[in-house]
Order: structure tokens, then C-alpha cells, then sequence
């Protein structure tokens, strides 16, 4: 296990993650939160994992492409919070994450929906720039 | 001293000075030109930004980013899970909620707590950024 090379160790991190988040959706409530923290867990020590595994080339991809790529996102995100906030857009995903939270006042899931659509712009963004990393250099 | 002998803590500054200049008066502007100062103050900043990067050395720009991925990254993840908690302590959301409310009556609960969701999250990603930021320059002059 610990002869893993970094890529494996990030496919365990990001599989795990995206497996755990569904069944936390799908679950919902407090168990629901608790599997969601467990997903965030995993994937803080799995990437550790592969981050300790990869050589500076990734390691320069990765930071290069949070810094540049998760910025660039962040601010797309920013920009489109116009659209964002229409009631057609908002509305029916408050709706969602009030369901998958059990939550009873419309603040705490909207605000909740709010950290989340800043993390997903950003990942985004990051992804986007690590394929163009990968890309332009080989 | 003309702009582009400026050093880079300069750009930073006049890059962030838009931004800080409305916060006093959100309340008393309308929201349409809170918005357009907002959009004008994020690409006054992105300008500035990429000009103070320009200046700076090696060590400098290395600074930026290990405390971006490290300071900014923990910080959101650290802000994922306190969301988390809000929803299982009992209470521990209803301060957050007659904030909000009390902020604006323009505006739905739900359109105003997403946009201070998304604020916080941009916000504790910058605190911690500028903390970790402030450690590795710590590190650097201690060594």
C-alpha cells in the first residue's frame, strides 16, 4: 500500500471523496453530515498521501494551478453571482440543500450553498488549469 | 515617485483600496450600484494585482503561493466544516440568521444568506492565506 504511486493515491482520494459526498446527499440530515465529514476527511489524507508521493513537477503543477487556476475561478464565481442569485437559479437549490440537510429556516442552507459554490468555482478552476499545465508542458 | 517604481506591497494596497471603500457604506448605497462598484472593484484589483506580481522577486511570488495553497486551502476547508456544525449544534445558526436578517429587508432571507455564505468562504480563505502568508515570511526571517 505505501509503494502506491501518487497518481493512485489521488484516484483513492477523489473516487473515495465523490463516493462518500453522494451517499451523504443521499442519506441526508445528520448521518447525512457525518459521512459528508468523513468524504472531507478522506480526501484531506489521501491527497496529503499523494502529495508526499509526487515529484516537484506535479508539485509545481498543483500549486500553480491552485494559486492561478483557483483564483481565476473564484473570481468567474464572483462574477456570475448575478446570475447566480436569480430566483429561477437560487430557489430550487436552497431547496436541495435544505432537503439533503433537513434543515427548517431558509438562512443556513443558503449560506451553506454559498461556502459550497465558492469551493466548486475554484476547484473548477484549478482542474481546468492542471489539464492546461499538463498539456502545454509534455 | 512614479507608478511603476512603486514596490509591490503598494500595488497591493491600492489593489485592495476600492474594495475597502465601500464596505462602510453597503448599507446606505443601493444594491444596483453596490453591485457595479463590486464588479469594477474585483477587476481594479485583478489589475493592480497582476502589476504588484510583475514586481516581485522569486522568493516573494514562492510566499504567495505556498500560503495560498496551504493558508487559503486549510481555511476553506476549515470553513466547509464549520457550516457543518452550525447545522448540528443547536442554536449555533440563529445568530448568523437575525444577522442576516436584520442586514437587509431588500433582499429574501435565502438570496442574502447565499451571498454571505459565499463572502465568508472568500473571506476566511483570505485570513487564511494572509496568516500563513505572514508565517512563512516569519520563518524566512528567523532563519
Amino acid at each position: 500500500m505505501t509503494r502506491l504511486s501518487a497518481r493512485s493515491w489521488r484516484i483513492i482520494a477523489a473516487l473515495g471523496f465523490w463516493v462518500l459526498i453522494i451517499a451523504a446527499w443521499t442519506v441526508g440530515g445528520s448521518p447525512g453530515l457525518a459521512i459528508a465529514y468523513t468524504a472531507g476527511a478522506w480526501l484531506a489524507a489521501f491527497s496529503l498521501q499523494a502529495w508526499r508521493r509526487q515529484d516537484e513537477f506535479e508539485k509545481s503543477a498543483q500549486k500553480f494551478s491552485w494559486m492561478f487556476g483557483g483564483l481565476f475561478g473564484l473570481l468567474i464565481s464572483l462574477a456570475l453571482l448575478p446570475v447566480a442569485t436569480q430566483p429561477g437559479v437560487l430557489s430550487p437549490l436552497i431547496g436541495w440543500v435544505a432537503n439533503a440537510l433537513g434543515s427548517v429556516d431558509p438562512v443556513t442552507p443558503a449560506f451553506v450553498l454559498g461556502a459550497i459554490y465558492i469551493a466548486l468555482g475554484q476547484l473548477v478552476g484549478f482542474s481546468v488549469c492542471w489539464v492546461g499545465w499538463h498539456i502545454s508542458k509534455r | 515617485m512614479t507608478i511603476s517604481k512603486l514596490p509591490p506591497w503598494a500595488f497591493t494596497l491600492i489593489a485592495l483600496a476600492p474594495a475597502l471603500a465601500l464596505l462602510p457604506f453597503t448599507k446606505v448605497v443601493p444594491s444596483e450600484a453596490v453591485l457595479l462598484w463590486s464588479g469594477l472593484a474585483v477587476f481594479w484589483s485583478v489589475a493592480f494585482s497582476c502589476l504588484g506580481w510583475r514586481r516581485l522577486d522569486e522568493t516573494g511570488r514562492a510566499a504567495h503561493i505556498s500560503a495560498w495553497v496551504w493558508g487559503g486551502s486549510s481555511a476553506l476547508f476549515a470553513m466547509l466544516i464549520v457550516v457543518g456544525v452550525m447545522r448540528t449544534v443547536p442554536g449555533a445558526s440563529q445568530a448568523l440568521v437575525d444577522f442576516i436578517d436584520g442586514f437587509s429587508k431588500k433582499h429574501p432571507a435565502g438570496e442574502t444568506g447565499f451571498i454571505f455564505g459565499v463572502l465568508a468562504a472568500a473571506m476566511v480563505q483570505a485570513v487564511g492565506y494572509f496568516l500563513a502568508w505572514l508565517l512563512c515570511w516569519g520563518r524566512r526571517r528567523g532563519a
